[in-house]
Parts: C-alpha cells; structure tokens; sequence
C-alpha cells in the first residue's frame, strides 16, 4: 500500500471514528418527549431534590445577550436559595423559539427549565410562526421577573413635543426591532390615527434603531423602559408615550395611553391582545411537573428576585427590580391569550401587518 | 482635556490589584482563544455570574483582558494547525499556514504577535485621534452608506480570487447564496431551510469556517506528505521568531493600513469583526508588489489580518462606549459591566467620563502585552507543533476541529456541516475557485442584505444618492477596474 493511500486511509477511518463517537456521546439534549407525561410521583421532598441535583436552564439566544444575562443573574443567586447547582445551556435559534421548543419537550422531572421573553414566546404562538411545536397554555409557569413597560419614543430630530402635535406631522418613519416593538408601534399608529405613518422592521437592536433615529433617517421606535431610556439619555430620542395602564417609575410624568385616547370596543380588543405582552422574562418548565417541584421553583423564583444583592446587581437592567408575577398569575394570563378566538387574532395581525413596509 | 484624561488613566494603573486581574483576564483569554470552537465571548459569558459580583472596575479588566489575548491565541492554532482559534482568526491561516508548512511557523508567529501588539499600540493613539470625529463620523453614516461599505468589503472578494477574479466573483456570490439561506434578517420569512430547525437561522459561522478551511488543508496536507524540515528546521529559536517581528517593522506601510481599515469598520456600528480582517488581507494583497505570493505564505498576509482584528476590536470599544451599540457579543457583556458602574454608555463616556474610557483603551493594551509575553515565552515551543508527522496531526486536528464545533452550541449537526462545508471546499481548491472569497461573502452577505433592506424602505429606490454612497461606489468600480486596467497599462508599455 503506497504511502498517500496510507494517509488517506488513516484520515478516513478516524473521521468515520469521530462522527460515530460523536453520534454516541451527543447528548440528547433534553430529552424529546412527543407527549409529555405527568412524572411519577417524586419519593424526597423538592427542597432536597434541588438540593442534590443539578437544573438546566435552557435559554433560546446566544451567550452575552439580553435574556442570557437575565437568567444568568438568576444563577449567581441559585445556590444561596436552593443550596444545588444550576447551569445554562445556550440553544440560540429562531428568535429564542427553538430554546423554548427544547424545554417545552424535555422530560417534565423538574431539571430542565427555561428563560425566554413572555412577548416573544406569546406572539410566536399566536402568530403561527411555523417554528412554534409548543402551546403557550400548556408550559408549566414559574413565574416573570424582570418586566417593565415598553415605551414609545421620537427623534430628536423631529420638532414635535407632544402626540397631539405629533398627530399633526404625515407619512412618520418609525423603526422597529421584533414583533413586540412592531405591534406597539402599530398600536400608537392606529389609536392615534398617524397619517401615513409605516413601521420598517429589521433593525438588529433598539440602539441601532435609537442611531437611526438620531441621525434623523427614521422618526421613532419603541422598545422597554430601560432601552429607550438609554437612547434618551444618549441624546436620540424623546420618550413619548408609555405603552402601558400605568405610570412608569423611569417617566412619572409621561402620559399612558388611557390618558389621551378613550379606545372604542375593537381598539379595546386590540389592547387586550397587546397589554399582556409586556417586557419581562418568564422562567417555566415543560408541561407535567410534579406539583411539589412547581410550587417550590416558584418560591425560589420570588426569593431570588426579592434578595437585596440581585436588586442591587440588576438595577442597572431594570431600574427597579419589580417583584416576580408568580406563577400561578402567569398561567392564568397565558390561559386568558390561549381563548382568544383565532378570528380576532388574525385581526390583530392584519391591521399590524397594515402599517408594515417590506 | 483629553491629555489631562490620558495622564488620568495612565494614573489608574498604578495598581497591582488591577495588573492581576488584567493577567488572569488574559490567562482565560489566551487559553479559550487557542481552543477552537470555545472563544473569548464563551468564557466571559461562563463568567458572567462572577463578573456580576466583582466591581465594575474588577469585572471590566477580567473581560477586556479576555477580549485582548482571545485572537492572540486563535492566531496559533490558525497558523501552527489551520484551524481558526477564534473566527476572527480565519484570514490569518491563509498565509500562516503555508509559512508553517514552509517551516517558518516561528517567523510567522513572531508576526502574529507583533503585528497583534503593535496594532493595540497604535490603538491608543488612534482612539486619542478619534475621540472628536467618533461622533461626527457615525453619525454622518447613514444606513444606505454602511450598505455600500460592505459591499466594498464584498468587491474585495474578487481580488483574493488566487487565479481568477471571475472565479472570485463567484466564490464570493456562492457565499452570498449560502448567508440566505434561514429566515430574512428582516422579515423574518423562511428562504431555503426546508423546513429544518438546524437551517431556521442558517449555517452557523463556525461548521462554515472549519469546514472550508481545515478539512480541505487536512486531506491536502495529507497528499503532499510531511513539512520539509529537513536542516532548515522549523525551529531556530528566538531567531526565526525575531524574524517575523523585523517584518513588521518592514512593512510597515501594511501594518498602518490593515490598522487604519480595522479601525474604522470596528467604529462603524454593524459591521462586525470578521470582515476587518478580510479586508484587510484584500488590501494588503491588491497593494503588493507580489500579490502571487499570497496564499503560499507571504508574511503581509499575517500582519494585515492580525493587526486589523485588533484595532478592529479598539473601534468597537469607543463605539460601544460612546453610543452603547456593542460592536461584538463580548462588548455586551462589557456594556453590563459598565451600566453595573452606574454609567451610562453614550458621548458623556467620551467627555466627562473620558478617563474612564481611556482607562479601558489602556487596559485593552495591557492585556495585549501580557498576552504577548506570554506568546512570545512560548513560541519557539509552540513552533515545533508545525514539526509533528502528519499520521499524527491530522487526526489530532480533525478531532480538535470535530470537538470544538460539538462544544459550540452542542449540536451533532455541525460536524455535519462542517464535513459538508469541508467536500465543497476541497472541490473549489480542486477547480480553482477561492475558498476566503465566499466565506467573507457569507459573513457579509447576512448584515448587507438587512442595511440594504433598511436603506431600501426608509430612503426608496434612490437610497445610494448621497454623498459618502457615491464617493464608495466610485471605489468599488476602482477596486474592480484595478487590476485590469493594470494589466492592459502593462501589456502597452510593454508593446510600445
């Protein structure tokens, strides 16, 4: 046997070795489970189960972003409340959908969980983005941390200073980043009847669409609290609007939207569709936990959020550190978006899709 | 005032404290950095629940130290093994492979490193320059005007075509194809994935890399038999590292260029960090007296990506800082530190809080001189890696390049695709067509066709009627028109 032929047969044996020990060892992760089953009854109690085993928590985007950051902040503080260990593991894809189908098909034990945006996981299910293979009303709910108002913001550039004199200027440019921003903006185009006015998707981030917004190239954007915020504080935007019932802690004194419109019934509609999908991160598990393990992460949950060292650390994300919307709350929500009958929502989606320009 | 800010933050390190924490930034950095598949980003995320109970002015050294060393030890691999250590390395194996297989893995090494520190030098004073046009520069850049800087780095493409601009071309435009595939940046419609999870949001950027770069150079490495050591060994020591540091004082002039290019786009939100060094290995290539060498190991062609990604890496430090847009993931792990100070990132960090910022710049070179100490220490070591028989090191590599891809995102799927990527690469080197060309297509092609889009829908069909978009595509015909028009000037001296 020549030489090369040697080489080339060494090459391939020890890449057909590699892909069978790869195919092997790769971890099923989690576990997929076509329709999960309530898991047996559990024989120690949850606080030592937590204890003694380690949790995965499965976020659907990179390291380093928005929501990685948030449920890493959950896991400084894990080990001082549970007294076990937990770690992330990153399943970026979709938008965060493919993170949320993982964990919504992972063995229902109550060692793997998920963090992912209630907006996002919401409108993904309503929407019927093809991706989607879970049902927001059948995740077991943990609970929300993290939740702020969104907020709707306008250029520097733009001489408008209030939404009367705003709904004035035609044919407004406004910027958004995802399908939440998208809907808030078309929100504030509908209910206050913005001539002209179209929302231009794709912008990779709300800093970016704040640059564009300062540099004149689009009239405003909406996004959180905090996001928006910090446009304004660079300088690019003027906050405007909170999208939200209520007052916001960042502006006290910038109006909400009950307080300049009085919405008619399909409005209404539209609102009730719109107002549950606030900012704000929602820690669940896969459906068919044990219920002993459930109601434990959920006092877990409230105990992280409530402790002075993560209020400190995530001040700087939040502003205030809202206490976590228990879980039992959540569901009901998600339960209360799940009944809305398919014909309202594709109503919603259209007059969205209206003032959309691709 | 900013004099008074830089003796300020040259004052901020008279502290051991922060030299240690700086180090040890840099141990991390330098060792992820060399794995492939695991980068600096990886370990500053599996490091953020600590970084979240350090200060801020303990978090931001670890971070900026592991961001300094990641693509100093990704260097290594690159050259010693053609296998990017980190993404942003992929340019530097395209010329510090061939060196090491030519037996010059220390002289090109000697260049990686020197070229590396030299370039976050030279950063300082660039930031110092840039601290009054940052602002004014972004801001003046529209969203139509970043489309068309990218479709510069695209022209480029058909330059590092080896043989054939043609071939280049099309290289470059398969690239482009292949970043379509997945959901639209923009609308997020489904284009060729087929229904596949994997393919949602495309290839992944590492399977693409280590597929077009390691597997073909393997098998090829293989055909061709061991490096020629022979009495001109691979190692001389200090000496053929010092060689490699002499020739970036020699070409200097491709030293400041690949700087200057590096920085800018790293200025320019939305970029990215890839493409510099690319970029820059274009330029360094098309501005050679000898742009046939490149790509069988010419030395320009590690000194220009190297030192590219570095200051690449300063510009999105003072654009992260000024507008808050993170030039890369690591930044936004930076940006958390930083609001965690109470700060918030915007032109107050480069006014009242310049000192700060300069602080940060300064760490960012301190970081990169430890690391270079390091490198240098071992280089003549690591050099003898270039001498291991080839029954030996391509399995060796394969296994690395197959673990590495798993341990990214642990998904089997990107071995998969890797192999994939691997067989296409080894029928483009068999046909001529140029493998870099569309990898920097696939890395542009994502962010060009968003901006293009942006700029379609915000400014219609007559987006690219401004000035900066003129003036760029004015060098875009140039870039293409070149070397031909070269060519033709040649061939009429010669006939005349």
């Amino acid at each position: 046997m020549t030489r090369k032929a040697k080489l080339l047969g060494i090459f391939l044996v020890t890449v057909l070795a590699m892909v069978v020990l790869l195919i092997g060892c790769a971890q099923p992760s989690p576990t997929p489970s076509p329709s999960p089953k309530p898991s047996p009854a559990p024989t120690q109690s949850a606080a030592d189960f937590y204890k003694n085993n380690t949790v995965t928590i499965v976020v659907g985007f990179s390291a380093g972003g928005g929501t990685d950051t948030a449920a890493r902040l959950l896991t400084a503080f894990w080990t001082d409340v549970t007294g076990g260990s937990v770690r992330i593991k990153n399943q970026p894809g979709g938008d965060g959908i493919l993170g949320a189908n993982a964990a919504y098909d992972a063995k229902p034990d109550g060692l793997t969980l998920g963090v992912y945006t209630i907006g996002s996981m919401a409108s993904g299910a309503l929407f019927k983005d093809p991706a989607v293979k879970y049902e927001i009303g059948k995740f077991t709910y943990l609970g929300l941390f993290g939740q702020e108002a969104e907020c709707f913001g306008i250029s520097v550039k733009q001489p408008a200073k209030t939404m009367a004199e705003l709904q004035q200027v035609k044919g407004l440019k406004f910027g958004s980043t995802g399908k939440k921003p998208e809907i808030g903006l078309a929100m504030v185009i509908r209910l206050f009847a913005l001539q002209g006015a179209y929302i231009v998707p794709g912008f990779p981030s709300t800093p970016e669409a704040g640059l564009a917004a300062g540099k004149g190239e689009i009239d405003g954007t909406a996004a959180s609290m905090s996001s928006i915020k910090a446009e304004v504080d660079k300088g690019f935007l003027k906050p405007m609007l909170t999208l939200d019932y209520k007052k916001s802690p960042w502006y006290p004194n910038q109006p909400t939207i009950l307080e300049l419109i009085k919405p008619t019934a399909d409005d209404q509609k539209l609102l009730d569709i719109y107002m549950p999908l606030i900012s704000g991160r929602l820690l669940f598990g896969p459906p068919g936990m044990p219920e002993d393990r459930v109601q434990y992460l959920r006092e877990v949950l409230v105990k992280i959020i409530a402790s002075d060292g993560l209020k400190q650390m995530a001040k700087a994300y939040w502003n205030t550190v809202q206490p976590a919307v228990p879980g039992a709350e959540v569901a009901a929500t998600m339960a209360k978006l799940k009944s809305i009958p398919e014909s309202e929502i594709a109503a919603f989606n259209k007059v969205v899709d209206s003032y959309i320009r691709r | 005032m900013a004099l008074d800010a830089f003796l300020q933050a040259l004052h901020n390190f008279a502290s051991l404290e922060l030299w240690l924490v700086i180090a040890a930034g840099v141990l991390v950095g330098l060792i992820f950095g060399i794995i492939p598949g695991i980068s600096g980003l990886t370990a500053a995320a599996l490091l953020l629940p600590f970084v979240f109970k350090m200060s801020a002015m303990q978090a931001l050294p670890m971070i900026i130290g592991i961001m300094s060393a990641q693509y100093i030890g990704g260097s290594i691999t690159s050259i010693l093994i053609n296998v990017p250590g980190d993404p942003g390395n992929s340019a530097t194996l395209l010329d510090g492979y061939p060196m090491s297989r030519k037996g010059e893995a220390g002289r090109a090494l000697g260049a990686a490193f020197t070229a590396s520190t030299a370039a976050k030098f030279l950063t300082v004073f660039l930031t110092l320059a840039m601290i009054p046009l940052i602002l004014p520069i972004v801001m003046t850049f529209k969203i139509a005007d970043v489309a068309f800087v990218m479709l510069l780095g695209i022209s480029f493409i058909a330059v590092l075509g080896a043989r054939s601009m043609v071939k280049g071309a099309i290289s470059g435009g398969l690239g482009l194809l292949i970043s379509f595939i997945g959901t639209h940046p923009a609308t997020g419609i489904e284009r060729f994935s087929f229904g596949s999870d994997y393919l949602y949001d495309g290839f992944p950027l590492l399977p693409v890399i280590m597929g077009m770069f390691a597997i073909p150079e393997m098998i090829q490495s293989a055909k061709e038999g061991n490096v020629k050591v022979g009495s001109q060994a691979v190692i001389k020591g200090m000496r053929d590292v010092w060689r490699g540091v002499t020739d970036v004082i020699h070409h200097w002039r491709v030293f400041i260029a690949s700087n200057v290019i590096g920085y800018l786009i790293g200025v320019l939100p939305g970029i990215g960090g890839s493409s510099a060094a690319f970029m820059a290995y274009g330029q360094a290539k098309q501005l050679s007296k000898h742009p046939d060498e490149f790509g069988k190991g010419a030395v320009e062609g590690v000194i220009a990506p190297e030192s590219s990604i570095v200051s690449e890496q300063a510009g999105a430090i003072l654009t992260t800082l000024a507008l808050g847009i993170p030039g890369n993931s690591i930044m936004v792990i930076m940006l958390a530190a930083i609001t965690g100070l109470g700060l918030v990132p915007g032109p107050e960090m480069i006014t009242r809080h310049l000192d700060l910022s300069l602080t940060l710049v300064m760490i960012f070179l301190a970081g990169g001189i430890v690391g270079a100490a390091i490198c240098f220490a071992l280089s003549p070591y690591l050099a003898k890696v270039a001498s291991i028989p080839n029954q030996i090191l391509i399995p060796l590599v394969l296994v690395i390049t197959a673990v590495g891809l798993y341990a990214a995102d642990e998904r089997i799927m990107d071995v998969l695709a890797a192999l994939f990527f691997g067989l296409l690469g080894l029928g483009m080197g068999r046909f001529g067509y140029n493998r870099p060309a569309l990898v920097l297509g696939y890395i542009l092609g994502d962010m060009f066709e968003r901006n293009l889009f942006l700029a379609l829908n915000i400014d219609g069909p007559l987006f690219f009627f401004k000035p900066i978009s003129m003036i760029l595509i004015a060098i875009i015909i140039t870039v293409f028109a070149y070397a031909p028009v070269k060519g033709l000037l040649s061939k009429r001296r010669k006939m005349s």
